[in-house]
């Protein structure tokens, strides 16, 4: 496999994986999918996707995500509840809630979808909007529905939707667009962060559909167009001209050759790779793959997951986990459960507060994650999970999970922790200095293995995906 | 040497046994000594605490609902179930294999003389005595106690329980720490001083005791039923002594505590003693604190608190079927608010000025303290009822209870234009709050019940909002102004407002208390104000804790089936007998 990306052959990248002796099928190959195409799994989990192949477990991944996007989950009760005290906060809790009691399974009771959680969540990076200027609860959820609803579809629909979605024009200043005054903000961020990237249009293409969302209001927290404030007029955007309304605009926009493109590259570096930039010979087959499926983002995300380069040392570990994948990965991984309300405020400290992004252009990820002072809020972040009073893991407690798991001595758990944890394994050195450890730690067992991992989330290595 | 032996041995046998004679003849005296604990602490004492039947109280409390509820739980057969529990349970019962007792029996035959702690000033000393019913269990069993934890002392390599003798009482324990039995008697105490008065007084006999002292005799004639705990402090000794210094303080920066205990602070810097008593029997339990009180103790400046010679009282709570929660005071709030200089800091001094400022703008420029509050009459109420919404939409997401504010009014005819006007302003000033916020509008109209009118506003629901089951927080509410004869009412919803119109012409619940503040909390309307929002304490147990719903829902059917064993509580404070009482009660369900 070569190692250089302008020399991947692109056939070679999207191509379905095939174990093989050298690269066996195996529990750290699914953990990683897991933790990639959600926020890990448990080691029952990973026992039970090793009974299929790494395509079929793919297809299924994003053929139950696409049926529990259609779902109205119990959860949803959970949201109802959360929303009456009308606080943005608590509904992140209640998202932190779905992302940690997601199941794999297709089970029609199953509560959420971890791969349907994940791309709601790239899509709120995506389609930023935080809850601090919008300030309605209501709003935000609103738009985390429609987000979900559209995660694997038709991103076009996405797009049309979210250009009338009102918590999304309040946070980009377009509650009242007047055809005297035209508001260029929306215009704006639609080519520039939603659909084509820089470079692909130009001030006046802007200045042009601006006019189309001419008449385009927010009133009493819902979508309204006054025909009054519409411009009518001609406009000549990205090469087309007419009289076009703000659908149509959009329209346009969708049509661009650079679109596909464009989504298709930030979905690898979202799945696949934070660093460098995909190479355009690796993006053009998602991209065409984008285009062909009528911009549809399921076949392009079952590709992803199921290739040789996902399975690649390319991309195994070359990931920094966001706060969230630390987090929930870390309760999600372990079988545990704790306090949301307080993980909702120290994901908030380290750099990642959920309905509160930072600004339009959503979370940078990649490196941005750690700095000094996030690596100690990461690690307290670790230590507080594994030692409050409300976390309980496998219903009780680690010695419990452990024992379910039939780990038993220092070595065995170790190892087990290694294996569903991590993404790229420990040396044998860090191995036996962390056997040692545990051995020599004090305290019940619970304490001495939540000291472990704690041990262990402070090598950088944890703080990859 | 040979020589002397016999008579060696022979004088040391005799001593012994004259020793042992001694001891077992002090110890046989002290068996029939029929003295109580108060009569053998020291008269100096300044606290004094009594459990006269502890072995009564355990009963009580074993066979309680509420115990045997929780024992019902799983979360309780977890407890017991787990490793530390069931050691506890092994230790325990080698314990009783040894003193030859179940541990009930020990503790009835233990402690069933009753209980007694005691602080004494002058060798800064605690003592507790703990009277047994059988004076040779007590020897044997604690005989045979100490011997188990020496024997486990020294298996650990620690040093065993020291002992030395006092008039031949053997007395156990290190400085700071010794008890010793003597008859019937267990004795504990912190100080050698006050141990060795107290064995003195149990084998000499006191001469005078706590139950001498003028004070304590006085407390203790007031009690009228026996207490399960019964406890008396001498306050006036210990402000005397400079040891209540936050007594001496006259203003608060907190004007709620001034409101609910600013009284009690004014009895506390005079009155001489304080006692509690403590009662708990199956139906109810009940904390009661007295002090002496008189009327010339109290200063000018708190005279609103207690009002014209100390007479003022609460009126009875406007309760109605639905009221979950009542606050009923006698506070002449027109006499504080214009006091705040005696009462408060500085700082709260200049908070009230601003609020003094924007209030009297408020109310078109009549002075707040004296024009406003000077309208209403010191009985005021506060009230919270549970709300129904079962013909209502649309109906709230979260279902909070209703509550008002209910008094007289000084000048009615007068007062209650100036309160519609108010009104009418304040609903005005939400509509434009709500409307900058996108909320829903509040439409005012006016309503004739009983022949009082009542200012009410109601917001109007969205289109689409109309027939919702889950709308918004704002819908809780109705904002309402009534009158009925010199009474008004300012309630968060109509119908409330119409209730206390009822409960006003009913001449039963207005019938009067001699309190000088009544709190009442009714648990079942409590619970089912919880149980309608159910959904919502669901969730956030499911967010706090981390857990599913299943466990969560199990949890608050848990808090609202425990919730369900009690009938309610109170709090009263009353001025009556010479006394100032402070009465804190919870009614169980038996």
């Amino acid at each position: 496999m070569p190692q250089d990306f302008a020399a991947i052959d692109p056939d070679w990248a999207w191509s379905p994986f095939t174990p093989s002796d050298e690269q066996p099928w195996n529990r750290r190959l699914a953990a990683h999918l897991c933790r990639r195409a959600g926020f890990g799994a448990t080691s029952q989990e990973l026992n039970e996707l090793l009974e299929r192949s790494p395509s079929d477990v793919a297809h299924d991944f994003v053929e139950n995500a696409k049926a529990a996007s259609q779902r109205d989950p119990e959860t949803d009760a959970l949201a109802t509840a959360m929303l009456a005290t009308g606080n943005s906060r608590n509904l992140a809790a209640w998202w932190l809630y779905r992302m940690l009691n997601s199941s794999w399974t297709g089970d029609e009771s199953s509560t959420t979808n971890p791969l349907l959680e994940k791309l709601t969540l790239f899509w709120h990076g995506h389609f930023a909007t935080g809850a601090e200027k919008v300030d309605d609860a209501e709003m935000m959820f609103a738009q985390n529905r429609l987000l979900r609803r559209h995660a694997l579809g038709d991103f076009g629909t996405t797009t049309q939707e979210i250009s009338r979605d009102p918590a999304m024009l309040i946070y980009l200043d377009s509650t009242t667009n007047r055809k005297a005054h035209p508001n260029e903000n929306y215009a704006r961020e639609i080519m520039e962060l939603f659909c084509l990237g820089e470079g692909n249009y130009t001030e006046r293409d802007i200045q042009e559909l601006a006019r189309c969302f001419t008449g385009w209001e927010v009133r009493r927290k819902k979508f309204r167009f006054n025909k009054y404030q519409h411009d009518t007029g001609t406009k000549t955007i990205l090469g087309e001209t007419g009289t076009f309304t703000g659908e149509e605009g959009v329209d346009i926009v969708l049509k661009q050759k650079a679109l596909p493109r464009f989504i298709a590259g930030k979905l690898i570096r979202f799945f696949v790779f934070d660093e460098p930039t995909a190479p355009e010979h690796l993006i053009d087959p998602l991209a065409k793959l984008l285009r062909e499926s009528n911009l549809n983002i399921a076949p392009v995300i079952e590709r992803i997951l199921a290739s040789n380069l996902f399975y690649s040392s390319l991309a195994i570990g070359q990931k920094v986990r966001s706060p969230i994948e630390l987090a929930i990965g870390l309760l999600r991984c372990l079988n545990g459960s704790s306090n949301l309300d307080r993980v909702v405020q120290r994901l908030d400290e380290i750099g990642q507060a959920v309905f509160y992004p930072p600004n339009v252009k959503g979370w940078d990820g990649g490196r941005s994650w750690i700095n000094t002072s996030t690596l100690l809020g990461r690690s307290n972040l670790v230590g507080e999970l594994l030692r409050h009073e409300t976390t309980r893991f496998a219903g009780q407690n680690l010695e419990t999970l452990a024992r379910k798991n039939g780990v038993d001595s220092p070595g065995e758990l170790v190892d087990w922790l290694d294996e569903i944890l991590l993404a790229v394994p420990f040396t044998e050195a860090a191995t036996n200095e962390l056997v040692s450890l545990f051995e020599q730690a004090t305290g019940d067992k619970s304490r001495r293995i939540a000291e472990l991992i704690h041990t262990m989330s402070t090598v950088p290595q944890f703080h990859l995906a | 040497m040979i020589r002397h032996f016999p008579t060696t041995a022979l004088l040391c046998g005799l001593l012994t046994t004259a020793l042992a004679s001694t001891n077992a003849w002090a110890q046989t005296e002290l068996n029939a000594d029929q003295r109580s604990a108060v009569e053998l602490l020291p008269a100096s004492c300044l606290a004094v605490v009594e459990m006269r039947h502890p072995d009564q109280l355990l009963t009580t409390l074993t066979e309680h609902n509420v115990w045997k509820k929780i024992k019902q739980q799983p979360q309780y057969t977890a407890a017991i179930s787990n490793p530390g529990y069931r050691m506890f349970l092994g230790i325990r019962s080698h314990i009783e294999t040894q003193i030859g007792m179940k541990w009930r029996e020990a503790y009835d035959t233990l402690l069933g003389g009753g209980i007694t702690v005691a602080f004494h000033p002058e060798t800064e000393g605690l003592v507790a005595l703990v009277r047994s019913t059988d004076a040779a269990k007590l020897q044997s069993t604690t005989r045979t106690l100490i011997e188990l934890g020496r024997t486990d002392a020294r298996s650990k390599g620690n040093e065993p329980l020291p002992e030395e003798q006092y008039r031949d009482i053997t007395v156990y324990g290190k400085k700071n720490a010794r008890f010793a039995i003597a008859g019937p008697w267990l004795v504990i105490t912190n100080k050698d001083e006050l141990g060795k008065k107290i064995l003195d007084s149990l084998l000499d006999g006191s001469r005078t005791s706590i139950k001498d002292n003028e004070k304590f005799a006085t407390a203790r004639k007031s009690i009228n039923d026996e207490p399960t705990i019964w406890s008396w402090v001498d306050l006036g000794t210990i402000r005397d002594a400079g040891l209540a210094k936050g007594l001496e303080k006259n203003q608060t920066e907190n004007p709620i505590a001034e409101l609910l205990v600013g009284g009690v602070l004014t009895n506390l810097r005079k009155t001489p003693y304080v006692t509690a008593s403590l009662y708990v029997t199956g139906e109810s339990t009940r904390l009661q604190f007295a002090a002496p009180h008189e009327n010339e103790w109290v200063e000018e400046f708190r005279q609103y608190w207690f009002g014209p010679d100390g007479n003022g009282v609460a009126d009875a709570p406007l309760e109605t079927e639905s009221t979950i929660l009542s606050i009923s005071t006698y506070r002449k709030v027109s006499e504080m608010w214009l006091r705040a200089g005696d009462l408060f800091d500085e700082r709260m001094n200049d908070e009230l000025a601003k609020a003094d400022a924007n209030l009297t703008t408020f109310f078109a420029g009549k002075d707040f303290g004296e024009d406003v509050l000077g309208a209403f009459g010191p009985a005021l109420q506060i009230l919270v009822n549970r709300q129904n919404f079962e013909d209502v939409l649309p109906k709230p997401a979260l279902r909070l209870p209703s509550f008002a504010l209910a008094g007289h009014l000084e000048n009615a005819e007068e007062t209650q234009t100036e309160l519609r006007r108010t009104f009418q302003s304040f609903v005005g000033f939400l509509n434009v709050i709500g409307a900058m916020q996108g909320n829903p509008q509040l439409d005012q109209d006016i309503d004739i019940y009983r022949d009082n009118k009542i200012y009410t506003a109601s917001f109007i629901p969205e289109p689409d909002e109309k027939d919702s089951e889950r709308a918004r927080i704002q819908f809780n509410f109705s904002p309402t102004l009534a009158f009925a004869k010199d009474r008004f009412f300012i309630a968060s919803t109509k119908q409330m407002a119409k209730e206390l119109v009822d409960a006003a012409y009913d001449e039963q619940a207005t019938r009067g208390e001699a309190s000088n503040t009544a709190i009442r909390l009714n648990a079942k309307l409590l619970g089912d104000a919880l149980a309608d929002n159910r959904d919502q304490l669901v969730a956030q147990n499911m967010i706090k804790k981390g857990q599913t719903r299943e466990e969560s829902a199990r949890e608050i059917s848990l808090l609202l089936e425990v919730l369900a064993l009690f009938e309610g509580a109170s709090f009263d404070v009353r001025t009556t007998g010479g006394q100032l009482k402070l009465q804190l009660s919870v009614q169980t369900k038996n």
